[in-house]
């Protein structure tokens, strides 16, 4: 049962969320452009990292927001959290 | 011989007896008992028998950990299977029973097992009874499996949920662990310390060490009132914790509700940091019949004596390895009990054990006796010789077991000390220390420290107080003696709840499982209720002695939750049984369609059915609500329709990305059928889009899925394109009655809803916005049934009385209230799909006649670059087709095959089947291989055994040319 510190509401149970896999991931386009391997690399090839990993997070029964978490995936600590379009804070100066 | 009452001594009120059954047989105890001790003092040996050989069995250890004491517990409603009698307190009236016995635990018939052990071994299922087929034998093994009875009526016993925070949490409160709260405490955090026993205090309640220092067990007593009464330090007794999750977040079972009625108390709890403190159990030595009833124990020995004041024997025997036993002999003196010899294994160097007539470098080779130990025999560890010795008790002292599966649940690692022959905490994944006897010291003096210092160092690691510098702590020297190598393996046994003796794990390794993890599940080595407490580190001595391992090497079992066994009631804590196991929604016309005679079924909101008029089937309703649909009007209600409003300057634009069809040329006032598509181009949802207004949509999705087209709207809206709109979900706020029929304009007309009702000016697909009575009604005139239809939206406030309203409107016309079952076939009659119905994870537009993407939608959508792959092309993809059947009466059953070729593959399977009473036959929807161009061939339909003929058609059964919609 995971501490997810909801940027909105704060610290809240995680069953309170859902989880929406890796994050940054950058959907190709326009179509026409896209080769199969491209495509076939963004829809079923997800990076499976074993260590502090950026996943989006819904806080489906609070606010309704998604944001972004920094969580290791072999401890689950969850590192930091940040608003979807910002930058994780260890790359901020 | 057996067990009895001391006449003094002991920590149970000798004032307050209790009366109890046991067997049927009535015993007295005293309060303070526990069943266990109560039984013991009466002179009781066999509590039970064990769970394959159906051995006699009796008290072997105390707590949790004893294997063999499982009870039935209590009567009728509130008995409760596999209790062990070590933690269950004697109360009046107690009724408790053994079970796995049969007639009798003295005298029981599947005792015949034991002859039959070589039949019986590990795996013996695999094996064994393979002749002539095993399914002759599962009956009776599986009859003769399993512990217990479940109770058969309902559970009357209430159970409450509580959530606690602390900033430490303490897991057993014995020496070090009650030091830790209090230094915890001190440093000004806020402490709750959790004890499994009913009372504090842990082993220093008999136990008095090493050094026989009767200070020690004062010093406890004051320390636990200390605790009790520091205002910063929460303690609950009768309180285990079960589980262990990530963020410091725990699970406990307060077993002790100070509030009438409440059985148990589930417990979740969040911490800051966590003290374990969970203490010790003495393993048992592995020796030829070690587990006859009269083995116990030294620990349990002291106990019984020091706590219950109880004598377990008269006679008394005492095997150790080293200086382990010195409580047990201190504890056997003060009560006055023979001890007849201390057999001791090791060679003495470096033991004080000088003056007390020991047996050194000898072992027990095997008990004697069956329902109660009469002797022993002695032999030396190296050489010949035996010795028999005539006692009715064996007390075993060979080496403690640190208690850490929670610590190993929150994700510590373990390694093996060579020195003390423990596993031992070695580094922690979450905010979590241990200390005491779990951590391996073996004097109070140590347990002290060790406790300060995890309590200081808790509180320090979330802000109070300094962190404290590593406390020198003196841990045991062992020299462990795994096994008994002169006795027969047999019946040596390491897991006493799952007989799994010596022999089955060196049967275990000749069959090459390596690994720890399969040699358990291979033997179902500590897989019973105990669950390794005992038998763990023993059988891991014992593989790693067979093997050549070094403990470390062999590696410990990883522990899952739960610690103990938890009722299935206290999980049930904090819920609703019955009718509200689940929320209930409820349209808000509900009691409109109880007087109709509605028939509901939970479709995520309790919907009607069918309308049952004088006691007809739903079949006969259902085809009288679709014919009167299509010969006069009908009213349904579409209430649960998903409904979302768009809006904003980049609402069509949103709209496009999520639909595979155009929606930034839907006019205003005008309605679209839509798509929804997800990346892999498979159908995700369908539904009409309406135009409201330029920079305002209303989305309609299907009723049972709306929940998750919210969330996929929003999850696009943020994640992706965070154009500029505002979503919002309007489900629940509109009632929607559905009038449908070749009479539905002349209703619509009846309830003047203040704009022009005619074919011209309100034609199929559009929308109107007007009052109904005053009422504001949105009204979308959009077909399911393929007849002319308006669904009238009023506030969800309305929603009884427009059902009622539109009701009187129509009994002029012959309205009818239909319901789900009647609105099914409607639609399957005009093959219209339901998505995940019709439709499977692979099923794209054009498989179901929507050639997307269209060539006037230049502009991306979900799923489109998906569309492009050559899968999509195909022409043997499954497609939507509609199944007539050769015999009009024969009905297909949904899933059954369309098959060819002998033998008989597979190319597709029928999706929806009704019988259409507008057509007086059967109207099957199925997706098919290549469908579309089978279009017109014979087909042959299997399920279950059955072949029905038929033939490939156009799914749309009736009024193929759309003349009706729009009339």
């Amino acid at each position: 049962m995971l501490k997810i510190d909801c940027p909105w509401c704060g610290s809240r149970n995680e069953d309170e969320f859902s989880n929406g896999g890796e994050s940054h991931l950058v959907r190709p386009e326009p179509p026409s452009s896209v080769t199969e391997d491209e495509w076939a690399n963004y829809l079923f090839y997800p990076t499976n990292t074993k260590g502090p990993f950026k996943e989006t997070w819904f806080h489906k029964y609070g606010c309704r927001q998604w944001f972004n978490v920094t969580r290791n995936t072999a401890t689950h600590e969850i590192l930091n959290v940040y608003r979807i379009g910002e930058n994780p804070p260890e790359e901020n100066s | 011989m057996a067990g009895y009452r001391l006449e003094k001594g002991g920590l149970v009120g000798r004032n307050e007896t209790v009366n109890f059954t046991f067997n049927g047989r009535p015993y007295v105890g005293f309060k303070g008992d526990t069943l266990a001790s109560a039984l013991v003092a009466n002179g009781v040996s066999v509590f039970g028998r064990s769970f394959k050989y159906h051995r006699s069995r009796g008290l072997f250890s105390r707590g949790a950990a004893d294997p063999n004491t499982l009870m039935q517990i209590g009567i009728g409603a509130q008995t409760s299977p596999n209790i062990p009698a070590t933690q269950v307190p004697v109360t009046d009236g107690l009724v408790a029973n053994s079970i796995n016995a049969w007639p009798s635990v003295e005298f029981d018939i599947g005792e015949i097992n034991d002859v039959f052990k070589r039949v019986l071994i590990a795996g013996f299922y695999y094996k064994s009874l393979m002749w002539p087929k095993w399914g002759l034998f599962e009956p009776i093994i599986r009859r003769a499996a399993g512990m217990g009875k479940a109770p058969k009526e309902p559970d009357s016993a209430s159970y409450e949920i509580g959530n606690l925070q602390c900033d430490v949490l303490v897991i057993g409160a014995g020496l070090a662990g009650l030091h830790a709260a209090q230094a915890a405490a001190g440093a000004g955090a806020d402490v709750i310390i959790m004890e499994s026993d009913t009372v504090a205090g842990g082993t220093s309640l008999w136990s008095i060490g090493a050094n026989a220092n009767e200070d020690v067990r004062e010093q406890v007593k004051r320390l636990v009132n200390e605790v009790h009464s520091s205002p910063n330090i929460r303690m609950l007794c009768s309180t285990t914790v079960v589980s262990y999750h990530d963020d410091n977040y725990l699970v406990a079972i307060d077993r002790n509700c100070d509030a009438i009625a409440v059985g148990e108390r589930l417990i979740h709890a969040r911490a800051g940091s966590v003290v374990v403190a969970q203490g010790a159990v003495e393993r048992p030595f592995i020796f030829e019949n070690n587990d006859r009833p009269g083995v116990i124990a030294a620990d349990a020995f002291s106990e019984l004596i020091r706590r219950y004041g109880v004598a377990f024997g008269k006679k008394i025997v005492i095997f150790t390895n080293g200086g382990r036993a010195d409580d047990a002999i201190a504890a056997a003196r003060e009560a006055g009990i023979e001890i007849v010899a201390i057999v001791d294994s090791s060679d003495g160097a470096g033991s004080d054990a000088g003056n007390d007539n020991r047996l050194m470098g000898h072992v027990i080779k095997r008990a004697m006796g069956r329902k109660r130990v009469r002797g022993v025999e002695v032999v030396p560890t190296d050489g010949q010789g035996s010795i028999k010795l005539a006692c009715d008790t064996v007390v075993v002292a060979a080496g403690a077991s640190a208690q850490l599966q929670l610590f190993t649940q929150s994700g510590g690692k373990l390694s093996y000390d060579e020195d003390s022959a423990s596993f031992l905490p070695v580094s922690s994944m979450q905010n979590v220390r241990v200390c005491g006897a779990s951590n391996g010291t073996n004097t109070p003096t140590s347990a002290v420290s060790d406790g300060r210092w995890a309590g200081l160092d808790a509180a320090a690691s979330v802000g109070f107080g300094d962190k404290p510098s590593v406390p020198d702590l003196t841990r045991a020297l062992e020299k462990p003696l795994w096994f008994v190598h002169q006795s027969s393996s047999k019946t040596s046994f390491v897991d006493m709840q799952g007989d799994v003796t010596v022999s089955d794990l060196a049967l275990a390794l000749r069959e090459n499982f390596r690994s720890i993890e399969h040699i358990k599940r291979y033997t179902t080595l500590g897989m019973g209720v105990e669950q390794g407490k005992i038998s763990g580190l023993a059988a891991i001595g014992v593989i790693s002695e067979l093997s050549g391992k070094s403990p470390g090497d062999v590696g410990t079992l990883k522990h899952r939750p739960p610690y103990s066994p938890v009722s299935l009631g206290a999980l049930s804590a904090g819920q609703k049984g019955g009718a509200l196991l689940a929320p209930i929604k409820k349209l808000p016309a509900h009691k409109w369609h109880e007087k109709q005679g509605a028939v509901f079924e939970d479709h995520g909101w309790m919907r009607p059915t069918y309308y049952s008029m004088s006691g007809e089937t739903m079949h006969g309703a259902a085809a009288r609500e679709a014919v009167a649909v299509r010969k006069n009007v009908g009213l349904f209600d579409g209430t649960p329709l998903g409904k979302f409003e768009i809006k904003g300057p980049d609402a069509a634009k949103f709209l496009n990305y999520i639909y595979a069809g155009r929606m930034d040329t839907l006019k205003v006032g005008r309605i679209r059928y839509g798509l929804m598509l997800n990346e892999n181009g498979s159908l995700f949802d369908d539904g009409v889009v309406v135009c409201l207004s330029k920079d305002h949509f209303l989305i309609n999705a299907s009723s049972g899925h709306a929940d998750a087209v919210y969330d996929w709207l929003e999850a696009w809206h943020q994640l992706e394109w965070p154009l500029d709109l505002v979503i919002q979900d309007c489900t629940a706020e509109w009632a929607v009655a559905t009038v449908a029929g070749p009479k539905a304009r002349e209703v619509l007309a009846a309830l003047n809803p203040g704009f022009d009702v005619s074919a011209e000016s309100f034609p199929h697909m559009s929308y109107r916005a007007g009052h109904i009575s005053g009422v504001p009604a949105r009204v979308q005139r959009v077909s399911f049934s393929g007849e002319i239809c308006y669904e009238i939206n009023v506030s969800a406030d309305y929603g009884e009385w427009i059902m009622h309203h539109v009701q009187e409107a129509g009994k002029l016309f012959g309205l009818v209230p239909y319901g789900i079952e009647a609105l099914e076939i409607l639609r399957a009659e005009k093959g219209y799909i339901h998505v995940g119905t019709d439709t499977d994870s692979n099923t794209q537009p054009k498989d179901i006649g929507f050639p997307y993407p269209s060539k006037t939608k230049e502009s991306d959508f979900i799923g489109r670059r998906s569309l492009m792959r050559p899968a999509s092309h195909s022409p043997n993809r499954q497609q939507l087709v509609g199944i007539a059947t050769a015999d009009p009466d024969t009905v297909l059953e949904v899933g059954a095959h369309i098959v060819t070729g002998n033998p008989a593959q597979s190319i597709g399977f029928i999706t929806s089947s009704y019988m259409s009473p507008n057509l007086g036959c059967s109207i099957a929807l199925a997706l098919m291989n290549g469908g579309k161009a089978a279009t017109g061939a014979s087909v042959d339909v299997w399920s279950l055994g059955k072949t029905v003929s038929g033939t490939v058609c156009d799914p749309v059964f009736f009024d193929k040319e759309r003349g009706l919609l729009n009339g």
